[in-house]
């Protein structure tokens, strides 16, 4: 999906890097104008490239990226959890300081969670009290093999949650966990996780995260922020505001829907923010600028899950 | 090769609603086999007379339930393959070997041989080409196994992210070859899903696609819904496509009214059908009534 909106939206797609003989075998007979490597080194050195995308399994991110650091004038988007650990991540967010990276936490270009961050920014709720969220999808209900399910390289939080982790952060900093309990109820690692999160500003929430639930097709993130001054849910259809008026019972009430929201991109695979994300990233590359989020940003993601996995260790 | 005017769309029986998750679960919630039935029969006796469904496993239980019940109304298919949400899971659950043999587990013992056979020695040959074509095959011969005997398969629809993908890396071969192979071998117009209809109307005339035998389902409504890069951009690509144009998303998700819609619909004649979604028997009949009642072709 990346290198489909990243070809309709750049110059084009040049290489592809793929281990396995025959999938690329097979790639290359579909895109004979695209050069095929096994090796990322020898595609970055040999090809002029303005930017790779690193869209492999999470535990091959940092060995990956390791290679590419030294390939300085290179953009590098790398899919989303950046590292399966904080550490391994905070060593690549390092040896990429001031460099135009951007991992893919895309809801942060989703309309809704956007239009979420800039009323937050400007205070509409007053002081936040508390605030509830999820992040659910019906998808595991057997058991699965593989990384992503497996403890270390997978599992709910790190593979679904990071997303919900992301706006978290994005929305209020870093929060100290409270308490956490999760659950493997049919892979290796976890299935079900749920956390109690405060921050500085006393502002108190929760976090769910779970991929065996039922009725929920598409992975779906669900935000509800009480302040003094009002409530406010944001998901991915929407979102919906609550501003309480002086003197009056009802509150004044708005919802904006995200296709009202969302611009128009000249292609749309899927949905508008993986081209809105790219668009962004690809202009920083352009540009040779910095861009949102970037592995500084991912580290703390990384950091927050690490805490959340501890804290739920000591209630086991 | 006609096509059908008014084709009822499987969305919301599979729990899809572009407006927003919240709304398809209710939609979908109670939503059993036997009703669904009910309401796609409703919706052919007030004038759909086609039905445009994902491969998804409720739309062959839908199917299957039809023909268990010797439906005898004459109705066209049109399969939008493939499922790709359930292909990706499958292949995440069970790999893809246990992938291939589920999807095999749908044909009967001799076709089972036969398929599995030409689509091994197309891999062997690493020929691209026979992989797609016997492919395609199979997910047709998966939804004839189970369809009515008074349906007909009247196109096959190429899901958005096969097209779209094709679209985005200009793609020429790999559409002309699905296309050439769907209207040879089965006689019926190859369809394209896009969510980017004024680029892929470029691409065709381009490429010089011969686009008689090409029907595209794409976003047509009052508001612009995804209608990619604007609403104004496909208007003028409609006028300049060749091929059978099927609009989807009339409703805007619901954000428009049924009378406002055909308004704006009805100024569009270069629409040549319309897929629409209907989630009870009351909706199904006052709809698709009007839709007939105001877009027939000679309506006034």
């Amino acid at each position: 999906m990346h290198a489909a909106i990243a070809n309709a939206l750049s110059e084009g797609v040049v290489s592809i890097c793929e281990k396995d003989r025959l999938l690329s075998t097979l790639a290359s007979k579909v895109l004979p104008k695209v050069q095929f490597y096994d090796d990322p080194v020898e595609m970055v050195t040999k090809e002029n490239l303005d930017a790779v995308y690193v869209t492999t399994p999470t535990h091959t991110h940092v060995p990956i990226l390791e290679k590419l650091a030294s390939q300085t004038g290179l953009g590098v988007f790398c899919e989303k959890p950046l590292a399966e650990s904080c550490d391994k991540a905070t060593y690549i967010a390092r040896i990429f300081e001031g460099r135009t990276v951007m991992v893919g936490f895309q809801k942060r270009f989703s309309s809704p969670f956007l239009r979420g961050k800039e009323l937050l920014d400007k205070q509409v709720l007053g002081d936040l009290s508390f605030f509830r969220s999820h992040c659910y999808l019906t998808d595991v209900f057997g058991r699965r093999r593989g990384w992503r399910y497996e403890k270390g390289t997978g599992g709910v939080l790190l593979d679904l949650g990071v997303h919900l982790a992301d706006i978290l952060l994005w929305y209020f900093g870093e929060p100290k966990v409270v308490k956490s309990v999760k659950r493997a109820i049919y892979s290796e690692g976890e299935d079900y996780v749920h956390s109690v999160l405060r921050f500085n500003t006393g502002l108190v929430g929760s976090m769910e995260v779970c991929w065996s639930v039922r009725n929920h097709r598409l992975p779906e993130l669900h935000i509800e922020i009480s302040g003094k001054k009002g409530t406010m849910v944001i998901n991915d259809d929407y979102l919906h505001i609550e501003r309480d008026k002086e003197n009056l019972t009802t509150p004044e009430v708005a919802r904006f829907h995200k296709q009202a929201m969302t611009p128009s991109v000249n292609f749309l695979l899927a949905d508008p923010e993986y081209t809105l994300e790219s668009r962004a990233f690809l202009e920083s590359v352009s540009l040779e600028q910095k861009c949102r989020p970037d592995f500084n940003d991912a580290a703390k993601v990384n950091r927050l899950v690490d805490t959340i996995h501890r804290e739920a260790k000591k209630d086991i | 090769m006609e096509i059908d005017r008014f084709l009822i769309g499987d969305n919301p029986f599979i729990g899809v609603s572009h407006l927003s998750q919240e709304r398809s679960r209710e939609r979908s919630f109670g939503l059993s086999i036997a009703r669904i039935v009910n309401i796609v029969e409703i919706a052919f006796q007030s004038g759909a007379e086609g039905l445009a469904f994902s491969t998804h496993p409720t739309m062959y239980d839908v199917l299957s339930a039809m023909r268990e019940r010797k439906y005898e109304r004459e109705f066209g298919i049109y399969p939008l393959i493939p499922d790709a949400t359930a292909y990706a899971r499958l292949a995440s659950g069970k790999g893809v070997p246990g992938l291939v043999a589920d999807t095999l587990a749908r044909l009967d013992a001799v076709r089972r041989v036969k398929t599995a056979i030409r689509g091994a020695l197309s891999a062997m040959r690493l020929n691209i080409s026979a992989m797609m074509n016997t492919f395609v095959d199979l997910e047709i011969q998966k939804v004839l196994n189970v369809a009515p005997s008074k349906a007909e398969l009247r196109g096959v629809f190429a899901h958005e992210l096969i097209c779209d993908t094709a679209l985005a890396f200009k793609h020429k071969e790999l559409l002309q070859e699905y296309i050439d192979h769907v209207c040879d071998k089965y006689s019926v117009r190859a369809g394209l899903v896009t969510r980017n209809f004024a680029r892929l109307v470029s691409f065709l005339k381009e490429e010089d696609i011969d686009q008689n035998c090409i029907m595209v389902m794409t976003p047509f409504n009052r508001v612009g819904f995804q209608m990619t890069p604007t609403k104004e951009e496909c208007e003028v690509a409609l006028d300049q496509c060749g091929a059978n144009v099927l609009a989807i998303s009339t409703l805007a998700a619901g954000s428009v009214k049924v009378n406002d819609a055909l308004e704006y619909l009805r100024t569009k004649p270069r629409l040549k059908g319309f897929v629409i979604g209907v989630s009870n028997p009351e909706q199904a009949r006052e709809t698709f009534g009007k839709f007939r009642e105001r877009l027939q072709l000679g309506s006034t």
